[in-house]
């Protein structure tokens, strides 16, 4: 057990952030704030451009090497973008698995040609990657996939079946995990290839979610032709290099999460005191007492990030404390959908704009939420690994 | 003292090893501690003490709270600083051990026979062979809640120390919650791996380790929350924060370290409850509710 707090001061990169900030508040779009009266949700080709734009301006790609179009800076800075993104209700990447996911996995295990190929394309947005993982055989116990890459020639051919690949449809690569064996040798024969979406016998169906969103799709692999040069490291070595790379992405994608979190509680209690009849509620103890929660939680949640960075910064191990950090977050932000939505529900028939535009935001969010305990690893799977991996629990048996 | 060579962390193990070698006789543990070097660790050199930052007390804190140490010493540490202007012979005395003292917060004062002075929330430096002084409960067997008042004044604190000083309390009241519930989880941890129910430790069930799992979340981010309080966040709410978030997870871990001990746990056999008491005693002290609303009544102003 690690016996000290060790207070030892963050390094806030100060000056980074006020660009950041700059940059944000002269080039956002009308209509992309979500807590703007004027909000309208910006569809594909908008996002693809701002995204664009923002690695033009210095802001993705922050700590990608400066040969494949990244920034060449450090996580310290990539926190103090993030703040900034997080403090704004802008939209979500629509890129977020390529440049959180894919993007690291890549610089981990691929060759100098697959990252030259590859890595500019995920920060010009060119190319929107998805991750193909899951199957309905294997959610949360992945080594149990079944989609099977055979030889064929001097390349090889997929067959299987993927599931809840967010964004599938307007993807141009795919991140797909398969096997060379059988489903019995477990995390044996795992291979990883760069799957381009537009191949022959790729098939891609939507999935309407609890939000009423069709982002959500499965993906079926028939007899799909795949080149050599689309795998991504060796069998098996790549793989495992990859495990170690999710394992700091776990700790460290969406570090704007914290910074969100406090926009949105800022956003409901300005919505609901613009009110006269909710005004009041902001009065009562209860609610007073459930913001305070609020508050707490969001700082929680950014002591996580902000020392998982300085960790990472100075060269430490993160081990499986993004665990902690999942787990909190994605509880205590579905403890706060529940205060928004009780707080929007209360608002007038006749409320105005900013009220209305509240509402909208929250009871959406609420449904959404419920998808932060699922995701990424369940929370029933996180406390397996807290046990496990951070308690170093002994089996028992 | 060279401050360049220290790292706050070396102060855990010393601290620690001073506390459980305590004497028994009250009035001399004060000058035990002084002589270890802990009374004076943010005091100015000119009354005796090593002038070192906030950061330094933080793991004597966590000592205490893992000692159950029966001396205000945070208030002490505190005080002994805080007090070197205004009053510079008690400042030293709180530094040699000749004196102890207390500070009072919205819930009373932490006190023990060791103490000799107290500052009440007005800001007055009282001694208190002459206060009046009510017990308020008796949830912290070690070092229970009273009201003081009376006594004779002196000197004083400005309201700006008296602010820095409630500021850095909480700081290290976050501190001794840290220390008393990492006790708590090392113990249950020892419990459920050993006992065997069912012809298995406990441990080997699902239901156990995912309650160990979630105390180890509460502890870690109250570690995370007092972490990021000391440092440099640019936020004046984050000590705030950091303490409610230590009173949740302090109170979440030492009730699941007694709930995992089953029926031992209910009882004085294991010290448990003593852990229990004493963050639920800090938790009162600090006014916790009334804190938590005005969190959040500040909160709502700045926006309306």
């Amino acid at each position: 057990m690690t016996a000290q707090p060790a207070a030892a001061p963050l390094t806030i990169a100060t000056d980074f952030g006020a660009r950041a900030a700059a940059w944000f508040d002269g080039n956002t779009p009308a209509g992309f704030h979500a807590d703007r009266t004027d909000y309208a949700a910006p569809d594909l080709a908008a996002c693809r451009a701002y995204e664009a734009a923002m690695h033009r301006a210095g802001l993705a790609g922050i700590t990608w090497p400066t040969d494949y179009g990244g920034h060449g800076l450090t996580l310290r800075e990539h926190l103090a973008m993030s703040r900034e993104f997080g403090a704004r209700a802008l939209p979500e990447s629509v890129n977020s698995i390529g440049k959180e996911l894919c993007g690291p996995v890549i610089q981990a295990v691929g060759s100098a040609a697959q990252k030259a190929a590859l890595l500019p394309r995920i920060l010009d947005m060119t190319e929107i990657w998805c991750q193909g993982f899951s199957e309905p055989e294997a959610g949360s116990d992945l080594a149990r996939l079944r989609t099977k890459v055979t030889r064929d020639g001097d390349g090889w051919r997929a067959n299987g079946q993927k599931i809840w690949t967010s964004g599938a449809y307007r993807s141009q690569k795919c991140l797909l995990l398969a096997r060379t064996g059988s489903v019995e040798d477990r995390h044996r024969g795992m291979v990883m290839f760069a799957l381009p979406m537009d191949r022959e016998g790729v098939r891609v169906n939507t999935i309407r979610s609890i939000d009423g969103r069709d982002s959500f799709c499965e993906v079926f692999l028939d007899n799909v032709w795949l080149d050599e040069a689309e795998m991504l490291g060796a069998p098996d070595e790549g793989w495992s290099a990859a495990i170690r790379v999710l394992e700091i992405e776990r700790a460290t994608n969406r570090m704007y999460r914290a910074w969100r979190f406090e926009n949105e509680l800022r956003h409901l209690v300005s919505a609901i005191a613009s009110e006269p009849a909710t005004r009041g509620l902001l009065e009562d103890g209860h609610t007073r007492r459930r913001i305070a929660q609020a508050l707490t939680d969001i700082d929680m949640v950014k002591g996580y990030v902000e020392l998982a960075v300085e960790a990472l910064a100075e060269g430490d191990r993160i081990g499986a404390r993004g665990s902690l950090m999942k787990l909190h977050w994605s509880e205590s932000h579905q403890n706060f959908v529940k205060l928004a939505l009780d707080l929007v529900s209360q608002l007038p028939a006749n409320a105005g704009p900013v009220a209305r535009r509240a509402r909208a935001r929250f009871e959406q969010g609420y449904l959404f939420s419920r998808a932060a305990t699922i995701y990424a690893g369940s929370t029933e799977v996180q406390l397996d690994i807290i046990a496990q991996r951070i308690l170093n629990l002994p089996k028992g048996r | 003292m060279d401050s360049d060579d220290l790292k706050p962390e070396d102060f855990f193990d010393a601290a620690l090893a001073a506390m459980q070698a305590l004497p028994t006789e009250p009035r001399a543990r004060a000058a035990h501690l002084a002589e270890a070097g802990l009374t004076g660790v943010l005091a100015p050199e000119a009354v005796g003490g090593m002038a070192l930052p906030l950061a330094f007390a933080v793991p004597v804190a966590q000592a205490a709270g893992r000692a159950l140490l029966p001396v205000p010493l945070s208030e002490t540490m505190l005080l002994a600083r805080a007090l070197a202007p205004v009053a510079p012979d008690l400042a030293a005395a709180l530094c040699t051990g000749e004196a102890a003292a207390t500070l009072q917060g919205a819930g009373g004062a932490a006190l023990s026979d060791t103490c000799t002075h107290a500052v009440l929330e007005t800001g007055a430096v009282v001694t208190l062979a002459d206060a009046e002084v009510t017990p308020l409960g008796a949830l912290d067997l070690e070092l229970p809640l009273a009201r003081i008042s009376g006594g004779t004044v002196v000197a004083r604190l400005d309201p700006a120390a008296m602010a820095a000083l409630t500021r850095d309390a909480r700081a290290l009241a976050c501190a001794e919650i840290l220390g008393a519930a990492e006790t708590c989880m090392q113990t249950v941890v020892d419990h459920t791996t050993t006992r065997v129910q069912f012809g298995r430790p406990l441990i080997a069930l699902q239901a156990v380790r995912h309650a160990l799992a979630r105390q180890k979340l509460a502890l870690e981010g109250l570690r995370h929350a007092l972490r990021r309080s000391l440092g440099d966040t640019g936020e004046a709410r984050s000590g705030t924060t950091a303490f409610l978030a230590a009173t949740q997870g302090g109170v979440q871990v030492a009730e699941g370290a007694i709930q995992l001990h089953g029926g031992m746990g209910f009882t004085w056999d294991v010290p448990l409850h003593r852990y229990l008491r004493r963050i639920r005693r800090i938790e009162a002290q600090q006014g916790t509710p009334a804190l938590a609303s005005r969190l959040a009544a500040d909160f709502i102003a700045e926006l309306a």
